[in-house]
């Protein structure tokens, strides 16, 4: 967790004082336990930049595709070329997992790297490659009654620690 | 200055939000505790060399002093919903045999395993900690002596007793290469009107290929997985 503050504080610090350029992307990415479509826009700089996303994951008790997630984050492209840009970002968001066992929406902090080398006519494709660390963990309460007792239990739901994804990009 | 501001405000509230849940008990509930032993987590083989820890299977329930099934009280997700990844069909009876055979149900292939189409509506369906577990019991129509069983099992937990190729007919097969290994181990303890505090005792283990429910009380062959629980204390508030 501790990690996770000092590079998003990082990030803010870098973004201080720039301006931005119009650039925008679309995205998707895929990991082995979760699927995102994303949004990034430039801010206050060409180098800075925010995004959004939504997704849906396969980490809690059922292990199907389709527990929720959704957040945002920024980042800051620490190191680019004309065909290659290497940026670190950080974000917030929620993941709700999805099954009949119990229920619980879970905050998640995220901090990594991206990056991302474009291809195609005027640069407007781009592969993505990410990954980073996760933290998000939230204890929940199942309950069960029969004739004879009433049963409860607190169980912990944890978000898979470290992520990889690949993914594509397209720029307009 | 306002992007630093709403994110520190975002990172305290979602910081803030990461609530620990409680158990709060009265007068008459019963605490069970559950210690994670040195073998809790186990090395399950995935692919090339790599493996994953995982923790085992278990189910608690309750029984009468005859030994008459009253109620499963928790069991693991994998068992009660036939949930088991990759298991090509493979039902795993081996898995915690006591607890099906005390139990009675028999589903639709005439084993005593709930299934995808049937899972376990008795009793909490969880996912298997990675740590210590705690679990309140209210009785409300409990007479005592009530007895208190558990039963965990691993799978792929082989020694040189129940070996991996150990045959089908054999006395130490326990499902072949995807099995057991180690058969369940079972731990029981009676409550008495008077009881105040318990301990769970190792007993035996169950049938390594989960042909029948009985309880082997010679555990000489079974190594890591006496020490799957470290102990389970019964707690009367």
């Amino acid at each position: 967790m501790k990690k996770i503050f000092i590079i998003i504080l990082l990030t803010l610090f870098l973004s201080h004082n720039t301006k931005a350029q119009d650039k925008r992307m679309v995205s998707m990415r895929v990991a082995i336990n979760q699927i995102e479509l994303g949004f990034q826009h430039n801010i206050l700089s060409d180098k800075l930049w925010a995004d959004v996303y939504t997704g849906i994951g396969n980490q809690d008790i059922n292990s199907s595709f389709n527990d929720f997630t959704i957040g945002l984050g920024i980042g800051f492209n620490a190191f680019s070329n004309k065909k290659n840009r290497f940026a670190i970002n950080s974000g917030i968001g929620l993941y709700i997992p999805n099954n009949t066992y119990y229920s619980v929406t879970v905050p998640i902090l995220n901090a990594g790297v991206l990056y991302l080398r474009l291809f195609g006519k005027k640069d407007k494709h781009c592969l993505l490659v990410s990954s980073g660390y996760r933290y998000g963990k939230r204890d929940y309460k199942q309950a069960y009654s029969s004739d004879i007792a009433n049963v409860s239990t607190i169980g912990t739901f944890k978000i898979s620690p470290l992520y990889f994804s690949i993914g594509y990009g397209f720029n307009f | 200055m306002v992007t630093w501001n709403i994110w520190i405000f975002a990172c305290m509230f979602f910081f803030l939000s990461c609530e620990k849940e409680d158990l709060s008990f009265v007068n008459g509930d019963i605490e069970i505790k559950i210690e994670t032993g040195d073998h809790w987590l186990h090395n399950f083989p995935l692919f090339l060399g790599l493996t994953k820890k995982n923790p085992p299977q278990f189910a608690i329930w309750v029984e009468d002093t005859s030994g008459n099934y009253l109620s499963t009280v928790f069991v693991t997700y994998k068992i009660a919903t036939e949930g088991w990844q990759a298991n090509k069909g493979n039902r795993r009876k081996e898995s915690l045999p006591h607890w099906c055979h005390q139990r009675g149900i028999v589903y639709e292939d005439g084993l005593l395993l709930p299934t995808k189409e049937h899972p376990l509506t008795d009793g909490i369906t969880g996912a298997t900690p990675k740590e210590d577990k705690t679990i309140k019991i209210t009785p409300i129509n409990l007479e005592k002596p009530f007895v208190i069983k558990a039963e965990f099992n691993h799978s792929v937990d082989f020694n040189d007793n129940y070996p991996k190729n150990a045959q089908e007919g054999d006395g130490n097969y326990s499902g072949g290469g995807e099995g057991s290994g180690q058969p369940g181990v079972i731990y029981a303890t009676t409550v008495y009107p008077d009881t105040k505090n318990a301990i769970l005792e190792l007993i035996g283990h169950s049938s390594p290929d989960g042909s029948t429910g009985d309880i082997y009380p010679d555990m000489q062959k079974l190594t890591s997985a006496k020490s799957i629980v470290k102990s389970i204390i019964l707690t009367i508030k």
